[in-house]
């Protein structure tokens, strides 16, 4: 009994961080209708952030891991400045093709994600480096199944942040502008809404999201590479589009899923088989709905 | 307050513009051009560096004698740049005639040529060969400075004369006239291309090519290359033999001019990856659908190439079959029919979906190439690929006809120039026929299209198809060219190199892809000091070609005009609905 509810705890925890970064696919995608390839990037560089912001801290105030003063002030730099990636895409890649053919904001997107990992690669490290292990170790068991508190913190991080993210858009007259803009860009223009301030404010949200994610997954797996956001990414988007791209609840329910599938597909197939897995179940949902589970409605 | 922030004028464009306004103006007067290039010249003579330069990769002076005075090493290239600013200034100078547009915006080009080789080569040494920017001479600032002073004065020229076209000699029709202009530029393009083969030193590679390319940026200015696109249309037989001809003799001269084949291997390579670009091209190009798991079936072909290839050292080999039958049967049909598997469930998707579903196949192919350890040896993948026969002649022995005796790379390289020719035709024919005219229609309109009774899926799916076809054909020849296959080769990278080829060469075009596909292949082979920004050149390259030349350098007339003027006849026809605000 256990060892079948075991893969389903794994599975939740990784769905959190998949759902961090899903919500940037989803809602990029939602108001401009562009797979941002780069978006798994800002997520890797979330990851990277936060590392140098600890390495920065460790030299400098003498933090160490299993500082919680510590993991609060990386979550924060990382959150403060992956927004200033995904704007600069935005603004310098994105927007000056706003009314080109399809095919030239994707490729562009392509570049961009490659530009950013390559930086990394370039001019950091190539290596796997380890991720400070700044959440204390520990956990408890419940009915046999081992549960860390890391686990419980991240999926409760990341449900605040979709609740929060929510609110924000049903609740604020910004949220409101984003769903019109989402919905008919031209009306929304229109109606007075400077589109191109509601666009960038999309990316600045997913972005911070992406790189709560990023730290997030830097404490759960323990180490951060630069390559990390591309299968992540390409992850997350599946997530997306299983749950309907472009709708948020959509995509958080699709990370879960995807991660609890995952978890069991790796249990029961072999760890070598679980990128496999998870793409054939998007060719799958792709083929058998293609509007994903809960449906495309936009930024709702 | 809420309100403000999210509806508010653009007062962001009035400042830009005033800084446009204001950037117009900087300028320097007609008179410093000539001036500018002297110091250019001068500041190729002066010593380069204060350090002997050795190259990490290969071991040799990066930059050949830069420590002493005088006009070796990458300051060649500066040169005659800047005797060229030196001289046309002057004439610009001494003739109101040659006041015009055109000549002051090939002047600039020039100087900014000038400027960017120090730069570059200054990025290159503190970036690359770890040196610190003190241990910079005084020459490479010297002509910097030189480049800047040439383009600014080159400025003013842009802004006060009026263009003046007038046809020049060689733009009349005459049959003569026509092929003297097709012959002596291939001949041109042929040397310039032999010679940079045998430029070794990277970073004077580096200074060529910089060099070349302000060269033809300042042609272009001119408009001499639009202007040779007549004589090359007129004389299309002409220009398929000449560009034939010299393709047939670059191995014997090579191995002649160097003593060895290594860059007729890179030929043959680039080669490879033309066929496999022109493949790439259909689906991108003419169907317009977005391929991003491409290297699976390159793979696909490889592996199938492999696996009854006599491998020595495999898990598992079919019975073998000799390779014509694969190269132009086996291999392609094998990686085809992968190719409408894939299609015929995901081709009924939006464009952006098939992108992220050919990326996830893509891994797919790979892991599980990667898992099957019995069939296709797991991580190790096969080795030991013998080299194919043909017509009774190992591939990897060298082969005599008469006086003249090709190398086992030459005759891969014929093999290459055979299968793009093939390709080519195959692929002319298909753009004249039905499906061609079907695979356009479904690009630009895929509503309209079905409305017409296109059957769009199959349309798309024939363009999978054929797409997937080419790129089995090559990878069956680069297993046996490389003797090993691995689930390493065939990674996501490859499939955006490949996309980059036909990206950089001109989306839709033929000639413009192969041209794509030889500059990323050969670029990087001579700048191996630079490999570790390969990809990160790659990707700025993507993204500066869709922002600036969506078309790419050899662009088709259909695809120009739909990526140019569709996109700024959108964009005004936005401005007009839309921007209501400001009156």
């Amino acid at each position: 009994m256990a060892d079948l509810i075991q893969p389903l705890a794994n599975g939740i925890t990784k769905g959190s961080y998949y759902a961090l970064i899903a919500l940037g696919y989803t809602m990029v995608y939602g108001i401009i209708q562009l797979i941002n390839f780069a978006h798994g990037e800002v997520y890797m560089l979330g990851a990277f952030i936060g590392l140098w912001t600890f390495n920065f801290g460790a030299s400098n105030f003498g933090w160490g891991t299993g500082s919680l003063m510590a993991l609060l002030v990386v979550l924060l730099v990382s959150t403060l400045l992956t927004p200033v990636v995904g704007m600069s895409l935005e603004r310098l890649a994105y927007r000056p093709l706003r009314n080109a053919p399809r095919l030239a904001p994707l490729i562009t997107a392509l570049g961009a994600s490659f530009v950013l990992q390559q930086l990394v690669a370039v001019f950091y490290s190539r290596d796997f480096l380890p991720f400070p292990r700044l959440f204390p170790d520990g956990g408890f068991v419940l009915g046999g199944v081992t549960i860390k508190t890391l686990w419980v913190f991240m999926v409760v991080i990341a449900l605040a942040l979709m609740g929060a993210l929510g609110a924000f858009i049903r609740g604020t007259r910004l949220g409101k502008a984003m769903r019109a803009t989402a919905e008919d860009r031209d009306t929304a223009k229109l109606m007075g809404i400077d589109v191109d301030r509601i666009i960038l404010l999309t990316f600045i949200l997913g972005s911070a999201l992406a790189g709560v994610g990023g730290v997030l997954t830097g404490l759960y797996i323990g180490q951060v590479n630069f390559f990390m956001g591309f299968i992540a990414g390409l992850k997350a988007f599946t997530a997306a589009v299983l749950g309907g791209i472009g709708n948020i609840t959509g995509a958080v329910f699709g990370a879960f899923l995807l991660g609890i599938l995952e978890s069991y597909g790796t249990r029961y197939l072999g760890g070598q088989w679980q990128d496999v897995f998870a793409f054939g179940v998007l060719i799958l949902v792709l083929v058998f709905r293609p509007t994903g589970l809960l449906g495309e409605r936009v930024s709702g | 307050m809420e309100a403000t922030t999210a509806v508010r004028p653009e007062r962001a464009g009035t400042t830009r513009e005033a800084l446009a306004r204001r950037w117009a103006k900087v300028r320097l007067p007609l008179a410093a051009a000539p001036i500018g290039g002297v110091v250019g010249v001068v500041g190729s003579y002066l010593f380069w560096t204060t350090e002997t330069l050795i190259s990490k990769a290969q071991g040799v002076p990066l930059t050949g004698d830069l420590y002493n005075y005088g006009f070796g090493g990458v300051r060649l290239y500066a040169l005659p740049l800047a005797l060229a600013t030196t001289v046309y200034g002057a004439l610009v100078l001494s003739r109101p005639s040659l006041r015009t547009d055109q000549h002051g915006r090939a002047l600039g080009r020039i100087g900014l040529g000038l400027a960017a080789i120090p730069v570059i080569w200054m990025l290159t040494i503190v970036f690359f060969e770890g040196l610190s920017i003190s241990q910079v001479g005084p020459g490479p600032w010297v002509v910097l400075a030189g480049g800047v002073v040439v383009w600014l004065a080159a400025r003013s020229l842009s802004q006060e004369a009026p263009a003046a076209a007038r046809p020049a000699a060689w733009e009349r029709r005459t049959r003569g006239n026509d092929l003297t202009v097709v012959l002596a530029v291939e001949l041109i393009g042929f040397v310039i291309f032999v010679y940079g083969v045998k430029v070794e030193d990277p970073g004077e590679f580096l200074g060529y090519f910089v060099g070349l390319v302000a060269a033809i940026l300042a042609l272009g200015g001119l408009g001499v290359l639009k202007g040779l696109t007549g004589p090359f249309e007129r004389e299309r037989a002409a220009a398929i033999g000449a560009m034939v001809v010299l393709l047939v003799i670059f191995p014997p001269l090579q191995q002649a001019l160097s003593g060895d084949t290594f860059w007729v291997r890179v030929a043959a390579q680039a080669g490879i990856f033309v066929v496999a670009a022109l493949g790439l091209n259909i689906v991108v190009g003419s169907a317009g659908l977005l391929d991003l798991g491409y290297v699976a079936f390159f793979g696909i072909g490889a592996y199938v190439a492999a696996l009854v290839g006599n491998a020595g050292l495999a898990q598992f080999q079919f019975p073998h079959v000799p390779f014509l039958l694969v190269l132009l049967v086996l291999a392609p049909v094998v990686a085809a029919i992968f190719g409408v598997l894939l299609g015929a469930p995901t081709l009924r998707l939006r464009g952006d979906y098939l992108a992220i579903v050919t990326l996830g196949f893509g891994e797919i192919v790979r892991i599980t190439l990667n898992n099957l350890d019995a069939l296709t040896g797991g991580p190790n993948g096969i080795a030991s690929i013998p080299a194919p026969e043909l017509f009774g002649n190992s591939m990897s022995d060298d082969l005599v006809i008469g006086p003249l005796t090709l190398s086992g790379n030459a005759q891969y390289f014929y093999l290459t120039l055979l299968l793009i020719a093939l390709v080519l035709l195959v692929i002319y024919r298909l753009n004249d026929s039905r499906v061609g005219r079907a695979w356009v229609a479904v690009r630009e309109d895929e509503v309209a299209a079905a409305a017409m009774g296109i059957n769009t899926t199959v349309v798309k799916l024939l363009a999978f198809g054929a797409g997937a076809f080419f790129a089995g054909m090559a990878g069956s020849v680069d297993a046996h060219f490389g003797t090993q296959v691995s689930p390493d080769s065939y990674v996501f990278q490859i499939s955006v190199l490949i996309l980059a080829m036909v990206v950089l060469g001109g989306i839709g075009n033929p000639p413009g892809v192969a041209l794509g596909a030889a500059l990323l292949i050969f670029l990087p082979e001579k700048l191996r000091d630079l490999s570790d920004i390969r990809f990160l050149v790659f990707g700025l390259a993507l993204v500066f070609i869709m922002r600036y030349r969506p078309e790419g350098l050899l662009p088709s007339a259909r695809r120009r005009s739909e990526l140019r003027a569709g996109g700024e006849e959108a964009a005004a026809e936005s401005q007009q609905l839309f921007d209501v605000r400001g009156t």
